[in-house]
């Protein structure tokens, strides 16, 4: 069964029990997504910074130290070993960066040695609740990590996207890459692209998803677009994952989603072997809940 | 409309539209002069032959050609006679060309000129080749078995186009393509990505009414069997109508196999030219010779 609103997400979340989640050196951002976590009944907070300075943030917060695990670590980079070793030997199931850098934990968990890497490609999986055109999620891959993908990034990022569908409940989820027109130009190689990756889809070499491209976002997901364009086969007008050529197309989308449309969002870095959760500043309780809700649901 | 299955299909269909007119360049062997003699005297065409006026008397009486049955304009060396022939289609005083006993370098010089020549602004002079193949139940494209040594994407998109129009002329109206590759999966070299490009643009309508698949091998393109074994499902599989090949070599590889090996009669013709160029050589049979100025005139 499809999961199509973030209530139904936050309902599967909690089914799963206390996931254990990490959060790497703990600031107040992040503590705020796993104080809402913890008090949403999904995760069992797991903080890794200095124990003092938790200290203070937790009663800051106004909550109970006893619902937080403590792991002892010095600085940012320290956090994000331990933080990953925790992860590596399945002794946390989510992490959450707090004030270590994006590009510290990302080095430590891309490490080959020690870290957690699963797929080539990390990429930022962002959902929106849309509940006014497709009253579904919708995913905008990548407004946050991938700046300027290459065909192969995109391909991964794909199969990284799909695969967090099929745990929401979509069995074949309908991929549309994103271009500013539907036909194809050497003048703008994302067309190309496009091309490229749809046929890719139809040989068999993405699995488990139907992909079709280029397409203009209102043929992705207006039918109407998209008959009045021609544009028939599985994908046009009911697309459920977009594809965007780079990371200002995917930023700008996303944006737009929040601000203008009003949708709530949840993200998720895809591609190691545990959710990677990395809070903006910008994110709104909501978002953050949600976001450990997508990530437990997504890996577990 | 049903399509021409067999390669006597075109001059009979020749035959019923308003007769063309076909220069001669350089017509000064028997050769020539007996496909001159025999298309025009089965209908298919008018003839003005170029050359030195006492040779072809003399080539014609020695081979037994009726000199009355076509025009001749006497000009004195071969490439003096290939410019002639030239000017007479460029001045539009015949509408189409056929190669005598010019060298084919010649030939293609006279027909490339940038001021006196046959190709226009922006043309590509391109081949395409049709098979009557026994083993084969439709009359097969092939291009550019001949010309384009490798063409880059945009020329293969020039060379689709006139490749589609040839088979229009043969009454398929909408020709299956296969753009062709050692394999049906995307693989990480150009001809196979141009192939899956083309066959987006194919799908976005970009070729007007087609239906095309690529990359594709020869064997998918050509046999039903080969795609129930694989389980190949594609828009094309085992009834290519046109196949567009990735490079000359591999073209002409095609072209003499299926020549020699499968024993297919073969008409061809240049094309991108104002008017269409024949470029029958020694070595073709009397009826390749034959079919192929009938393919220029119904395409004339």
């Amino acid at each position: 069964m499809e999961i199509r609103t973030f209530d139904v997400l936050l309902e599967e979340a909690k089914k799963r029990g206390r996931k254990r989640l990490a959060v790497v050196f703990p600031e107040e951002v992040s503590l705020h997504a796993a104080i809402l976590a913890q008090q949403a009944g999904i995760a069992a907070p797991v903080l890794v910074g200095p124990p003092d300075r938790i200290a203070e943030l937790l009663q800051q917060a106004g909550v109970s130290a006893g619902d937080y695990e403590v792991v002892p670590a010095g600085d940012p980079v320290e956090a994000c070993r331990i933080a990953v070793q925790l992860a590596h030997d399945d002794r946390v199931d989510v992490l959450l960066k707090g004030g270590a850098q994006t590009a510290q934990l990302l080095h430590a968990v891309l490490d080959k040695d020690t870290g957690i890497r699963a797929s080539n490609v990390m990429s930022e999986c962002t959902i929106y609740e849309d509940t006014r055109v497709r009253h579904s999620l919708l995913a905008v891959v990548d407004g946050g990590i991938l700046v300027a993908p290459t065909l192969d990034e995109k391909v991964e990022s794909i199969k990284n996207t799909v695969g967090v569908y099929h745990r929401l409940g979509y069995e074949n989820p309908k991929v549309a890459v994103l271009a500013a027109v539907e036909t194809i130009t050497e003048k703008m190689p994302c067309t190309e692209d496009a091309a490229i990756i749809t046929r890719m889809c139809e040989r068999g070499q993405i699995k488990g998803c139907v992909v079709d491209g280029p397409l203009a976002l209102d043929n992705a997901i207006s039918p109407r677009a998209a008959s009045i364009k021609g544009i028939g086969g599985e994908v046009a007008g009911v697309a459920d994952i977009l594809i965007v050529p780079d990371i200002e197309a995917g930023n700008l989308l996303g944006k737009s989603m929040t601000y203008f449309a009003g949708f709530t969002s949840a993200h998720v870095t895809i591609g190691a072997r545990k959710p990677v959760l990395v809070p903006s500043r910008a994110d709104d309780g909501q978002t953050k809940l949600m976001s450990v809700a997508l990530g437990i649901v997504a890996y577990y | 409309m049903t399509p021409m299955t067999h390669l006597c299909d075109i001059p009979a269909a020749v035959k019923g539209l308003p007769r063309k007119r076909m220069a001669v360049a350089y017509g000064e062997d028997a050769h020539t002069l007996q496909a001159v003699e025999r298309a025009v005297k089965e209908g298919i065409v008018d003839a003005v032959v170029v050359g030195g006026k006492k040779e072809i008397t003399v080539t014609a009486a020695d081979c037994g050609v009726d000199t009355k049955l076509f025009e001749i304009i006497d000009v004195e060396g071969e490439m003096p006679s290939v410019k002639a022939a030239v000017k007479l289609v460029r001045d539009g005083d015949a509408h189409m060309l056929m190669k005598g006993l010019a060298h084919t370098d010649n030939y293609m010089r006279g027909i490339l000129n940038k001021e006196t020549g046959l190709v226009p602004e922006g043309g590509l002079l391109s081949h395409v080749a049709v098979f009557e193949i026994p083993a084969y139940p439709r009359l097969l494209v092939l291009s550019d078995a001949a010309v384009v040594p490798l063409p880059t994407l945009q020329q293969k998109v020039a060379i689709t186009k006139y490749a589609i129009r040839v088979a229009n002329s043969l009454r398929v109206e909408m020709p299956k393509i296969a753009f062709l590759s050692a394999s049906e999966s995307v693989l990480k070299f150009p001809s196979s990505q141009e192939a899956a490009i083309l066959t987006g643009m194919a799908v976005r309508k970009q070729f007007g009414n087609v239906l095309a698949e690529g990359p594709i091998s020869v064997d998918l393109a050509l046999f039903p069997e080969v795609s129930d074994i694989k389980g190949f499902k594609g828009r094309v599989r085992g009834d290519a109508d046109i196949l567009i090949v990735p490079d000359i070599d591999s073209g002409n590889v095609l072209y003499k196999a299926i020549v020699w090996f499968a024993k297919a009669e073969t008409a061809a013709m240049v094309t991108g030219t104002i008017a269409p160029c024949i470029l029958t050589s020694r070595g073709d049979s009397e009826d390749s010779k034959f079919y192929s100025i009938a393919l220029g005139a119904l395409n004339a």
